[in-house]
């Protein structure tokens, strides 16, 4: 066992471990409210103030994975000495990874660690003081976060599973949270079936490719195993599918998004947020990893899979952005648009994927190259060229501005909801003269949510559709998603503008305006910070990004 | 660097600096957020007026090069350049832009529903404006281009008409599906391998794109990129049949709106066939010239046979702009058309292109602002209402008159040296074509005449027996663009030659 590492992994352990401590002083002060030691140290409080050097130590394990990408270190494995790559952890024989935390991964810790200190802010001011068990909800929420981050660096089947179903487990309570509330439970029970379900889909996929490739649960391995005689079998593309249908029940990609909107509309609106940005994070990092690393090291002939991701990512986008129009509710509309959203970021996913493939790779045939070399996260593959930072960059752009705005227009969502106690979108009628700041912020995440400039939506699609029209010379169906992906922003503006034409044309009809706590102005504002400063601060997150993506590349 | 550089971020920049200042100011304070908003206005637009003093007429035309160009990195792995310059086709622009702008905000003062709100969102949708005009590098072209929008949008939906609704969201999503399109277009010329052999990079920079000719060896892409870019501008022109959200918008819109929506909206379509679609994409567009020159010809018959159908004031100036800008993308086709017509006509062909920009700019902008007059005192707009109005507003009557005379080319006046030019150009080319756009120049003459009629002769309508004649601020409003038509009508040399700079430079890539 190599665990040379470990260090690198340091901000996950640090949260699951804050977790533990914000839940035990919760119970403890639970004993006796009002006084003792949660007057001293209320919980609501706590988590926050222990998440925010997670956030911090994530920033730290980014620019240390950074730093230590493309160095290798001799472990000692068993017998054998194997070179492993200096950002793998718990090395197996044969020199493959558990976990690799590549500057990739960590970057998805950020942004999952960024989104859940957001999240806690904003539970904040929706649940107030006297939410009940308010140490579990905080702590779930921390654990919950700390699974994002494994799943983030997991290369290995073990380690994925372990990682999105420790997720899992936390969003179901999370999902259900308000127990008083019928719509909370029955979210909590239909997100608990429908992900038990697809959860066992794709772990009998992952049990038939362990079968099937050689008997290694490392994604790495696994690349090895999948030779075009063995997908020929048929077994493995079994295997790969189902094993796909698991992350996309957490991605909500069409057709496994039926859970969404009755989830989204009935947990607690914070939650909505978490698993709507967050939890989604988690989903689309596994799933990268899986294809980046094991499956598209194949000779494209025989990536059927792909066409699947294709017709499912056009369909993704028309299907939640068509059912988002008629939504009467804001939050049930959001969870239509961010159906519509992943859509987005599967065109760039799929068109990075290319740097990937078998073809015009400048390494020999990957299952020639000696097991100690085999790099285990996405380090596999060299590209054939190396021109401008188009691919895998997009997709973390995309997915960090998709953060701050999916998030702001949940903060608002939220935030109005629990004042005016409604989610209609009709009740935000004159929205403007009630609470002016929320609804101009809710107009900029919705703007930028449709793509308009200059936000941060527009930055994402730039890069989204930049990397499809770039991949697009050789592969002229991602010029076609491009296409639909335009289709889509113009759909998505009609109802995102909707929300916009009820708060600023429709009359007020003398409903009072209100004031709202310091600490959701606090988040909105960090959210349009966010959301407007990613167009101005784009060379440097660029090139910031793309020295993490490099660095995974070769 | 150049020691002017920094003029063009500054007249940018400057409204939005005006933004910020209007939200700062409380909204009850009506009369004040007025007066700051009119006085920032002032400043781009004394600024406009000294860069056209200070631009140079024989200095480089893109995409030969810029006048008064900045170039600072933005997002420098990618290629994207904070990068601003001017040329004789955009020193007009950018000086028509912060014109109407000024007058627009001071005919404003009658707005009393949310005066805060609308005069900040009007100094944005100026930045937005002057950024298109300015910008060198696409992606800041492509950002002001939608920035433009937003604003808009609000103007419509908040202080327009019954209908604002459904013009606001309409006006959006199509404008939004033409600069979709264009992105992807923008994409496509940006990973084109010419622009890379000559840049040595990728890159968004617009001079290095028109010099490359993305796709000349390609002509299959070609068409893609030129009909992708070629929808953007069109829709927002717009052309036939592209055209159908205009009417809705200028109508619902408030006055003011209009006059933007009309003098310098529409201006960025025209302004990007000249810019990006004749330089950039110059092969594809002397293949399917014929198309657009088609186009043209409907949009001229065709909307001056609807406006004379209009009996709403407002809605029959809409599609007076359709027709009128038909003879700008006529005189594009024209100029951009193969090796059918001599350079020379060719030339004069787009002169009286961007004539008509400028003239249509300042002409249509008074005739939408002397309609809101009317309908702010009768509350109606229908033409059959009117009559007789000649007595009792005569110095409305006189306004009316004259800027009706310059729409329909009244010699002498900016519209018919446009007009001429357009037509000359285009029997050089096409003697057909020209003789049957000038069906067009007809049947405007004859409702401008009709409207006229309608609204100043006749027997008076005795509701309308005490209206009040046109007052101070109205006249000011209006005056400046009634003596620059008559200037420019006059003495049209000395904008041509501004124009012939830019003309020559566009038209001489294909011959």
């Amino acid at each position: 066992m190599f665990i040379g590492n470990i260090k690198l992994i340091a901000p996950a352990l640090y949260l699951a471990f804050a977790a533990a401590v914000v839940l035990i002083l919760g119970v403890i002060a639970g004993r006796k409210p009002d006084k003792g030691l949660d007057h001293w140290l209320p919980t609501q409080y706590l988590a926050p103030a222990l998440t925010f050097p997670g956030v911090v130590y994530a920033l730290w394990a980014v620019l240390k994975s950074l730093a230590e990408a493309g160095e290798t270190v001799d472990a000692l494995v068993g017998s054998e000495l194997v070179r492993v790559p200096a950002v793998a952890l718990f090395v197996t024989r044969g020199g493959h990874a558990q976990l690799t935390v590549d500057p990739f991964g960590a970057i998805f810790t950020l942004i999952a660690f960024a989104g859940t200190l957001i999240v806690m802010l904003l539970s904040l001011d929706y649940f107030e003081a006297r939410q009940p068990h308010k140490a579990e909800y905080y702590s779930l929420l921390m654990f919950a976060a700390a699974a994002v981050s494994f799943a983030a660096v997991a290369s290995d089947l073990i380690a994925i599973y372990l990682s999105i179903e420790l997720l899992s487990l936390a969003s179901y309570v999370l999902a259900s949270f308000v127990k008083t509330d019928r719509r909370s439970g029955e979210a909590g029970l239909k997100y608990f079936l429908y992900g038990a379900a697809c959860s066992a889909v794709g772990l009998y996929g992952m049990s038939v490719l362990f079968g099937v490739t050689g008997g290694s649960t490392a994604l790495s391995a696994i690349a090895r195993g999948l030779t075009p005689s063995a997908v020929a079998g048929g077994a493995a593309w079994v295997g790969v599918v189902f094993t796909l249908v698991g992350f996309g029940f957490k991605l909500a990609l069409v057709p496994f998004q039926f859970w969404a909107p009755d989830v989204y509309q009935g947990a607690p609106t914070p939650v909505t947020a978490f698993l709507s940005v967050v939890s989604k994070a988690a989903g689309l990092v596994v799933l990268v990893r899986f294809l980046v690393t094991a499956v598209f090291p194949l000779p494209p002939e025989h990536l059927s899979w792909y066409w699947i991701l294709v017709v499912l990512t056009a369909a993704a986008m028309f299907f939640g952005n068509l059912v988002a129009i008629p939504q009467k509710n804001i939050k049930r509309m959001l969870a239509y648009s961010s159906i519509a959203q992943v859509g987005y970021l599967m065109i760039g996913v799929l068109s990075a994927l290319h740097a990937f493939t078998g073809e015009g790779r400048l390494l020999p045939g990957l299952w020639n190259v000696p097991n100690a070399l085999v790099r285990s996260a996405a380090g596999v593959v060299h590209r054939a060229s190396w021109e401008t930072p188009w691919d895998m960059q997009g997709v973390i752009v995309y997915l960090a501005a998709y953060l701050f705005m999916n998030l702001g227009a949940f903060a608002v969502a939220a935030g109005l909801g629990r004042r005016i106690r409604s989610d209609a979108i009709d009740d935000y009628a004159g929205m403007i003269h009630r609470c002016p700041f929320l609804a101009a912020s809710l107009t900029v995440f919705l703007i930028s949510l449709a793509g308009v400039p200059p936000t941060a939506g527009f930055v994402g699609k730039l890069f989204i559709f930049g990397g499809a029209i770039q991949a697009g010379r050789s592969h002229p169906e991602l010029v076609v998603l491009a296409v639909l992906g335009i289709i889509n922003s113009v759909i998505s503006a009609y109802y995102y503008l909707n929300v916009v034409r009820v708060m600023f044309f429709a009359p007020a009809n003398s409903r009072p305006s209100f004031k709202v706590s310091f600490v959701l102005n606090l988040v909105v504002a960090v959210c349009l910070v966010g959301t407007l400063g990613l167009v101005f601060a784009a060379g440097p997150v660029v090139d910031f990004i793309s020295l993490a993506v490099c660095s995974l590349l070769d | 660097m150049d020691p002017n550089c920094w003029i063009l971020p500054i007249i940018t920049f400057i409204p939005l600096l005006g933004v910020l200042i209007v939200m700062f100011i409380p909204k009850e304070k009506a009369a004040a957020i007025k007066a700051v908003s009119l006085v920032i206005s002032l400043i781009p637009l004394a600024l406009s007026v000294w860069l056209w003093a200070a631009y140079d007429r024989s200095g480089p035309q893109f995409p030969n090069g810029a006048q008064f160009g900045i170039k600072l990195p933005w997002i420098p792995s990618l290629g994207v350049n904070f990068a601003m310059g001017v040329d004789g086709l955009s020193v007009p622009l950018v000086f028509l832009t912060a014109l109407l702008t000024t007058l627009s905000l001071l005919y404003s003062f009658i707005i009393n529903e949310r005066p805060k709100e609308y005069f900040w969102m009007f100094l944005l949708l100026e930045t937005g404006m002057l950024g298109v005009f300015v910008s060198l590098d696409f992606v800041l072209f492509f950002v002001f281009w939608e920035v433009s929008l937003v604003p808009m949008y609000f103007l419509i939906g908040i202080w327009g008409g019954p209908r604002r609704d459904y013009a606001a969201i309409k006006f959006f999503l199509y404008t939004m599906v033409g600069s979709m399109t264009m992105l992807l277009a923008i994409l496509a010329m940006y990973f084109s391998p010419e622009v890379t052999r000559l840049a040595g990079q990728h890159t968004f920079d617009m001079l290095t794109i028109a010099k490359a000719h993305p796709y000349a060896s390609n002509a299959a892409v070609a068409a893609l990129v030129f009909w992708g870019l070629f929808l953007g501008f069109a829709i927002k022109v717009p052309m036939f049949p592209f055209h159908t959200w205009l009417p809705d918008a200028h109508v619902e819109a408030p006055t003011a709106g209009s006059v933007i929506l009309a003098g310098v909206l529409l201006k960025m379509g025209t302004y990007g066939f000249m810019r990006v679609l004749m330089t950039m994409t110059p092969f594809a567009f002397a293949r399917y010239w014929w198309i657009i020159a088609v186009l043209s010809l409907i949009a001229i018959v065709y909307g001056a046979l609807v406006a004379m159908a209009q009996w709403d004031f407002k809605k029959l100036i809409a599609y007076s702009s359709v027709n009128h800008m038909g003879y700008v993308t006529l005189g594009c086709a024209v100029a951009g058309s193969g090796l059918l017509a001599s350079e020379q006509s060719k030339i004069i062909a787009l002169n009286g292109a961007q004539m008509q920009v400028f003239s249509h700019g300042l002409l249509t902008g008074a005739l939408f602002i002397l309609v809101g007059i009317i309908y702010e005192r009768a509350h109606t707009r229908m033409l059959s209402e009117f009559g007789g109005l000649g007595a009792v507003m005569p110095i409305y009557a006189g306004m009316l008159s004259f800027c009706s005379f310059g729409s329909l080319g009244l010699p002498g006046m900016t519209g018919f040296i446009a007009e001429l030019s357009v037509l000359t150009g285009t029997y050089n080319a096409s003697p057909v074509l020209a003789g049957l756009a000038l069906i067009g120049i007809v049947v405007t003459a004859a409702f401008m005449l009709w409207t006229l009629q309608r609204v100043l002769l006749g027997p008076i309508n005795p509701r309308w027996q005490n209206l009040p004649d046109a007052d101070a601020r109205e006249v000011v409003s209006l005056a400046p663009l009634m003596a620059l038509t008559l200037l420019f009508g006059v003495m049209p040399g000395y904008i041509l030659s501004i124009f012939n700079a830019a003309s020559e430079v566009i038209v001489g890539i294909l011959h």
